[in-house]
C-alpha cells in the first residue's frame, strides 16, 4: 500500500513546486485581520486538495488504474492508499506552509505571521479528512470527472452553507434560542469540542471508506 | 497437469454484448494466439483474466490457481501487455520503472536494463515523446523483468509496422527458451500468429469459434475451391462461410475428410490461412 502512496507522489513532482510557490503568496495576501488567523490552515488545505486532485487526474488521464490493478495490487489496497496519500499530502502542506511561515517570521520579513501550531494542524488535518470522505466514493462511483463537479458543489455549500444558514436562523428563528445556543456552546470546554469534532471526522472518514471499498471492489475496467 | 492458464465456461453479461461460456487452455512452453475480430470479446476475456472486470460465472485458472482467491500470487507471476500504455506519460523511463519494480518481489534490474538497450530505449526519455511503437517495447520490457511465467498481451501489435512486429514475435519466441513460461497474445492481425503461435483460439461474437493446436486446425480446415453447380441447399450447409462469384465458390469447411467423400475430386481443397479461417467463419454467421 506504501508503494501506492509513494506512486501518488512521485507522479506529481511538479505540484511540490506549486506548493512552494502557492505559499510564498498565500502569506503576502491574507496578511489581513480577517485571514491572518486562518492562513495555515487554508494553505495546508489547498496544498492536499490540488496534491489529492491532481494524482487522480493522471489516472485518469491515462487511465492508469488498468494498470495499477493489473500489478500484484489488491484492490482494497488500492481504495485505501487514496485515503492514506489524501493524510500524507496534509502532512506536505503543514511542511510547506509552516516552513515558509518560519523563514518569513527568521528572516524578519515584515508580515503578520506566527509560528504554526497543533490547533493549525489538526483543523486542517480535519477539514481535509472532511472532504476527503465526501470525495472519495464519489471519485471511486463516478469516476473523475464527474466527481469534480459534483466535489465543487459541495466545497462551495461548505464555504457558503455555514454563513447562509446563519443568515437564515437569524431571520426567522428568535432572537432568544439562538443566542442561548451560542452561549452554551461557548460554556463548552474547548478541548471537548475539539475532540468529538475529531471523532465525528474520524467516524465519517471510516464509513467513507467503507463505503468506497464496496464501490471499488466490484467496479469493472 | 501442466496448464499455466485454464478458462472454464466463463461468462460476463454487459447487455449490450456478453461473453458466452469461454473455454480453454494453455499449456507450459507455448504461445497461445487468441483470435477475433474487433468486439469479439478478446479484450473482455483478458480483463477478466486479470481480474479488471468480475466475471458473471465460470472459472479462471492462472498457475492451476484461481484468479480472484490468489489474486496477488498469480499477478506476481503474470506479466502484461495492452494495446495502449496507460502509463503516466509525463515521467520518463527510469522514473517509471521504479514504480513498477517495487511491487514485484522478483523484479530484475538487469533484464530491464538488457531490453532497454536491445530495444534502443533511452531510460532518461518522457514516455509521452515516445512513438507508439517504443511505448510498446517499453511496455515489454516492464512485462518481462521480474520473471513472469505468464505473459499476457492484448493487441500487443495493432498499429505497428511489420519490422517492429517481427522484433516483438522474435522477443516472444526467445522468451519461450525458458519451457515454464506461456504467452497468451491477442490479435486481430492473424499473420502473427502464422509464425509465432502453438495453439489457437478463436471467438467471436462472444462465443467460442475453436481452440487447439495450430497444426490440428490447419488440418482439419479446408478452402474449398469449386464450381456454381455443386452447390444446392444441402451442400451449402456443408459449409463454415463461402464466398460466390459468376464462375464458382470458394468456401471454409470445418471438416476436409468429409468434403473430400461428398465433392471427390470435383473441388480443389487447400491449407487455410488462420486469416482463411477467420474471415470464413465471420462472414459465415453474418449470412446466417
Amino acid at each position: 500500500m506504501l508503494n501506492l502512496v509513494l506512486k501518488d507522489i512521485l507522479i506529481q513532482k511538479k505540484s511540490f513546486l506549486i506548493a512552494l510557490i502557492y505559499s510564498v503568496f498565500l502569506f503576502a495576501i491574507f496578511s489581513n485581520e480577517v485571514f491572518r488567523e486562518a492562513v495555515y490552515i487554508m494553505g495546508t488545505v489547498a496544498i492536499a486538495y490540488i496534491m489529492v486532485v491532481t494524482s487522480n487526474a493522471y489516472d485518469d488521464k491515462y487511465k492508469s488504474e488498468i494498470i495499477v490493478n493489473s500489478l500484484p495490487v489488491k484492490r482494497k489496497s488500492v481504495v485505501l492508499s487514496k485515503y492514506l496519500a489524501a493524510a500524507v499530502f496534509v502532512a506536505v502542506g503543514l511542511i510547506v506552509v509552516g516552513t515558509v511561515g518560519a523563514v518569513i517570521i527568521i528572516a524578519g520579513i515584515p508580515l503578520p505571521v506566527r509560528y504554526i501550531n497543533l490547533y493549525d494542524t489538526v483543523f486542517a488535518l480535519s477539514l481535509v479528512a472532511l472532504l476527503a470522505s465526501l470525495y472519495y466514493p464519489l471519485y471511486f462511483r463516478f469516476g473523475y470527472a464527474l466527481s469534480r463537479m459534483i466535489n465543487m458543489v459541495l466545497f462551495l455549500a461548505l464555504f457558503f452553507g455555514p454563513s447562509a444558514l446563519v443568515g437564515y436562523v437569524r431571520q426567522n428563528a428568535d432572537y432568544g434560542t439562538a443566542q442561548q445556543l451560542a452561549v452554551c456552546l461557548q460554556d463548552f470546554p474547548s478541548w471537548a469540542l475539539g475532540t468529538s469534532v475529531l471523532a465525528a471526522v474520524m467516524l465519517l472518514t471510516v464509513v467513507s471508506a467503507l463505503i468506497s471499498l464496496k464501490i471499488y471492489e466490484t467496479k469493472d475496467f | 497437469m501442466d496448464n499455466i492458464l485454464e478458462i472454464r465456461n466463463l461468462k460476463k453479461d454487459f447487455g449490450d454484448f456478453a461473453l458466452k461460456d469461454i473455454s480453454f487452455s494453455l499449456e507450459k512452453g507455448y504461445i497461445m494466439g487468441f483470435i477475433g475480430p474487433n468486439g469479439a470479446g478478446k479484450s473482455t476475456t483478458i480483463k477478466l483474466i486479470m481480474n479488471l472486470i468480475r466475471r458473471d460465472a465460470g472459472e479462471i485458472e492462472v498457475f492451476g490457481l484461481d484468479n480472484r482467491e490468489h489474486e496477488l500470487t498469480v499477478k506476481e507471476r503474470i506479466g502484461f501487455v495492452y494495446d495502449e500504455s496507460h502509463y503516466y506519460e509525463e515521467l520518463t523511463i527510469n522514473e517509471m520503472k521504479r514504480i513498477i519494480a517495487r511491487f514485484y518481489k522478483q523484479w530484475d534490474d538487469s533484464i530491464f536494463n538488457k531490453y532497454l538497450r536491445e530495444f534502443g530505449l533511452q531510460p532518461d526519455k518522457k514516455i509521452k515523446n515516445l512513438s507508439k511503437g517504443m511505448k510498446m517495447k517499453f511496455s515489454l520490457a516492464a512485462a518481462i523483468s521480474h520473471n513472469a511465467e505468464l505473459i499476457i498481451m492484448d493487441e500487443p501489435t495493432s498499429g505497428l509496422d511489420p519490422i517492429f512486429r517481427n522484433e516483438i514475435l522474435d522477443i516472444l519466441r526467445d522468451l519461450l527458451q525458458d519451457e515454464n513460461k506461456g504467452v497468451l497474445f491477442s490479435t486481430h492481425i492473424t499473420t502473427d500468429l502464422d509464425k509465432a503461435a502453438d495453439y489457437i483460439t478463436f471467438i467471436h461474437n462472444g462465443e467460442l469459434v475453436l481452440t487447439g493446436s495450430k497444426e490440428s486446425i490447419i488440418e482439419k480446415y479446408g478452402v474449398v475451391k469449386g464450381g456454381q453447380e455443386l452447390l444446392d441447399r444441402d451442400t451449402r450447409k456443408e459449409f463454415l462461410g463461402m464466398r460466390e462469384t459468376g464462375f464458382g465458390f470458394e468456401a471454409l469447411t470445418g471438416n476436409v475428410e468429409r468434403v473430400r467423400k461428398l465433392f471427390g475430386g470435383s473441388v480443389i481443397i487447400e491449407r487455410p490461412s488462420l486469416e482463411d479461417i477467420m474471415l470464413y467463419t465471420v462472414r459465415g454467421s453474418a449470412n446466417a
